[in-house]
């Protein structure tokens, strides 16, 4: 085992693969010379040349258009976002285009491409600060991965690489510096669709994504000492959903409490509990609790971005109550 | 991941059902579709079965117990796992100390929370659930959720207090008879439970249902002609099926009849369900033709046959007694002309069939012999009048007498209705153990070793088999001498299969365009040959032995 930071994970996924696989490119804006906005990059272009990591104008729409012809064509581009929130910029690209077409072209060709996205609330504001996931689990043919601990962000982004379908990366701004164990595994994959049960318990379900996690756990371990010992699940991918394990959970405890960072209309939150409703209502022993972004735009004003962003102690309050 | 068994609803009426007897015990293993136990309801004994392979865990009832509709019988847990924890607590509530001769016999959970009054119970879905598997009634739950909810918790404590008291089952107490000083019963029989609960829902069929009842004579000679016509190009289909196509033909134009009365209003449906009263030794069952509507003399014919078989040997399953709308009561064997049937509720007419006898009736002014039968159609007065009903009754007689709806049916060949061949693989380890089953035959084809055949070889046997014998059968019909025949399949060893090669061997003395003809229209008839995908190789060799 080795400890590792969550920057350095992705990092490693993109060097791994890229030394691997000579289709894989990575370009976006400033990731080549200036070694990317938040530094993952820096020394690829050394490495693997300027034919394969390079910069761009600031054109998200064109550079993620140019991903889907590249990867239609035999390669296997990973772009890289300054923001997740530029996603809205290139949605033609990534909605119709990177999801459809597969599908649209009755499988005539594969759309194997890798959009990374950092997300989440870091005193940027409204515009640079959002975890739009949900916005794109609503659309058909995207994969969508919410990566919250350093293995997983190697594991995961190697895995969304060697997929044949167009991959949200969403990699969450706050955990770059966090550490965490990776095991020694020289080509160490995570699968996507496949969910974490970071601490079992019976007695909730606590569903944490990206970087409630941490949270969640905190929670857990803070409700543990007050006698309740509850299950967190890091569903990790959200597209495929890992569904089985948030079902075989809730039969065992009954209640269930979502955490995300998303807005909490339509959110995540929204869907697990449709999902619920759907195939385990029986199960169900109190009503699901969602903690999550309320509905208005994330304020760039610090006391104000700390006032809704969902935190250890909202979730443990959604905890409490259903545990009364 | 465990699975209960719960005792079924089988009809309407069915509120509860006896375990007559269990066919496995507690720890044994059963298979997927095993038959775990039979218990008899109000109106047959049913085989009940497992829902998956596993273990039977438990027993929640003894044999000759009876329990509520909905509530659990035994659990079955898959291999290496234990038995469920939400029911934890009824495995230690001895099932047969419950099953004494005393008080009213248990109703299922719903029903008695409905029977408590007005007040609404709130409980959590999860409660709910627990409370139908433990028989708890909800309305006697105090809430300690929100808003007064009854939770988990609430039920899991009254379920601890009052499982060891609830009685699983009881068998109703007996009827006190008028013996007296001087009229003293030689014997006593006890009704079977089918009989009792048969006579419990006669008496409730009688008293609530206001019946009249239509009687016609018809003329049977069409009808009968009509029935030969139809196996002398080589079915058997019976007069009753005959009786049974014309009924299902004037039910699809009398829609009514095939509908219940329920407060104030009809409940038409579109499916007809032909309940049809078989005689067994056990007494009168009712076996169900589903969705009569789709099927042709011959399918109905069949299907008939195929319900009496099993309702003889107590074959039934629970499916083949659901849901009838309508049914037909076949007396006419014993000799009995004409009778005043009793509906069975909820369904809103049944159709009495007497026996066919000649008689001397006035044809077109003349005195003629005829083979004659009466009808007798009780009908459900609150949801039907004379009106209608007669409409219904008189287009059967129609219908009989002027067989017309038969006539295609006599040189058509019909589809017998589908069924399945199925093959049961296991994998024990590294080996395959396979059995072929059709019909009430098996066939294994390997021990529990490595010696199994793979798929695609297995696949291969199958191509050879369905080869010879399509030509087999493509010579018989030809009336062309085949003596020995033999078949080699070959693939590739490894991988998708892509190509395939067939090496057919022919004893027989025909020409060499006869015999290749012969081997195309073999070809062309393989059921098997026409599975295999145009991407693969396909080549057919044919040589003389």
């Amino acid at each position: 085992m080795r400890t590792i930071t969550y920057a350095q994970g992705i990092k490693e996924a993109l060097e791994e693969e890229m030394r691997r696989d000579p289709t894989v490119v990575l370009y976006g804006e400033d990731v080549a010379n200036f070694g990317g906005i938040f530094r993952i990059t820096s020394g690829l272009q050394e490495e693997f040349g300027a034919e394969r990591v390079f910069d761009t104008p600031i054109s998200e729409n064109a550079f993620v258009g140019a991903a889907v012809g590249a990867a239609i064509t035999g390669l296997r581009p990973v772009v890289e976002l300054q923001f997740a929130d530029f996603l809205f910029t290139t949605a033609d690209e990534i909605v119709l285009k990177a999801g459809m077409w597969r599908y649209v072209h009755g499988g005539a060709f594969k759309v194997p491409m890798v959009v990374r996205c950092p997300s989440g609330a870091a005193g940027v504001g409204p515009e640079h600060g959002q975890c739009p996931e949900a916005f794109f689990m609503h659309s058909p043919g995207l994969r969508i991965v919410s990566p919250a601990t350093p293995a997983d962000a190697k594991g995961l982004l190697k895995s969304a690489i060697r997929d044949d379908n167009p991959v949200l990366y969403f990699e969450h701004k706050l955990l770059y510096a966090t550490k965490g164990e990776i095991p020694d595994d020289e080509d160490y994959l995570v699968p996507l669709g496949k969910a974490a049960i970071r601490r079992e318990g019976d007695a909730l379900t606590l569903v944490a994504i990206s970087a409630m996690v941490p949270k969640a756990m905190k929670v857990a371990e803070r409700l543990a000492q007050e006698g309740h010992n509850i299950e967190v699940i890091d569903p990790r991918s959200l597209n495929p959903f890992d569904r089985p394990a948030i079902i075989e959970s809730v039969k065992k405890t009954g209640k269930i409490v979502v955490a995300e960072e998303s807005y909490k209309t339509l959110g995540v939150g929204a869907e697990i509990g449709a999902m619920l409703m759907e195939e385990v209502l029986e199960y169900l022993d109190r009503p699901l609790r969602r903690v999550a972004m309320p509905d208005v735009p994330i304020p760039t004003a610090a006391a104000l971005e700390k006032f809704v962003i969902p935190n250890e102690e909202k979730i443990y309050q959604a905890c409490r109550e259903l545990l009364s | 991941m465990s699975f209960l068994i719960q005792m079924p609803k089988l009809g309407h009426t069915m509120t509860e059902g006896t375990v007559l007897k269990w066919h496995k015990r507690a720890g044994d293993n059963v298979r997927e579709g095993e038959a775990v136990l039979t218990v008899e309801t109000d109106k047959a004994e049913i085989e009940i079965e497992s829902p998956a392979a596993g273990v039977l865990a438990r027993v929640l009832a003894d044999e000759g117990v009876v329990v509520g509709v909905g509530l659990p019988l035994g659990e079955i847990v898959r291999e290496g796992e234990t038995a469920s924890d939400l029911t934890a607590s009824v495995v230690e509530a001895p099932a047969k100390t419950a099953s004494s001769n005393s008080g009213a016999a248990v109703s299922s959970p719903q029903k008695a929370a409905s029977a408590a009054g007005a007040k609404r119970v709130i409980a959590s879905p999860r409660a709910k659930r627990i409370a139908a598997e433990r028989g708890i009634d909800l309305s006697s739950v105090a809430g300690s959720g929100p808003d007064g909810m009854i939770t988990e918790d609430d039920v899991r404590k009254i379920g601890e207090k009052k499982i060891a008291e609830q009685p699983t089952a009881q068998m109703p107490a007996s009827t006190p008879g008028f013996a007296t000083e001087g009229l003293a019963p030689s014997r006593r029989e006890k009704l079977t439970r089918i009989q009792m609960v048969g006579a419990r829902n006669v008496t409730s069929s009688w008293k609530e249902i206001p019946h009249f009842v239509q009687m016609v004579r018809i003329d049977m000679k069409r009808a009968l002609e009509a029935r030969q016509s139809i196996n002398a190009a080589g079915s058997r289909v019976s007069v009753t099926d005959v009786i049974l196509s014309a009924t299902v033909l004037a039910l699809k134009e009398n829609p009514r009849i095939n509908a219940s009365y329920s407060d104030g209003e009809r409940l038409i449906y579109d499916q007809i369900n032909l309940g049809i009263a078989v005689d067994t030794p056990d007494g009168l069952v009712v076996p169900v033709i589903h969705d009569a509507g789709a099927l042709d003399i011959k399918g109905i014919s069949a299907r008939a046959a195929e319900l009496a078989e099993r309702a003889r040997n107590k074959r039934l399953r629970p499916a083949d007694i659901e849901n009838a709308t309508f049914t037909v009561s076949n007396l006419g064997a014993y000799g009995i002309e004409n009778g005043t049937p009793v509906i069975f509720a909820p369904q809103s007419a049944l159709m009495f069939v007497g026996a066919i006898h000649d008689e001397v009736l006035a044809i077109e002014g003349r005195a003629e012999v005829r083979p004659a039968m009466q009808i007798a159609i009780a009908y459900d007065h609150r949801g039907l009048d004379g009106a209608n009903a007669s409409r219904f009754t008189t287009r059967v007689k129609a219908l009989l007498e002027a067989p017309d709806f038969l006539g295609a049916v006599a040189n058509t060949k019909t589809a017998a209705p589908e069924r399945h061949r199925e093959v049961r693989i296991e994998a024990v380890g590294e080996s395959l153990k396979t059995e072929v089953r059709y019909g009430g035959l098996r066939w294994p084809l390997s021990a529990e070793d490595a010696s199994a055949p793979d798929p695609v070889s297995s696949f291969l046997g199958a191509l050879g088999s369905c080869l010879l014998m399509s030509l087999r059968v493509a010579a018989r019909a030809r009336k062309m001498q085949v003596g020995r025949t033999s078949v080699q399949a070959r693939s590739n060893e490894k991988g998708h299969v892509k190509e395939i090669q067939v090496e057919l061997q022919v004893e027989t003395a025909i020409d060499d365009e006869q015999l290749h003809r012969l081997v195309e229209v073999a070809e062309r008839g393989c059921h098997i040959r026409a599975l295999i995908r145009d991407e693969v190789a396909f080549s057919l060799q044919v040589a003389r032995i």
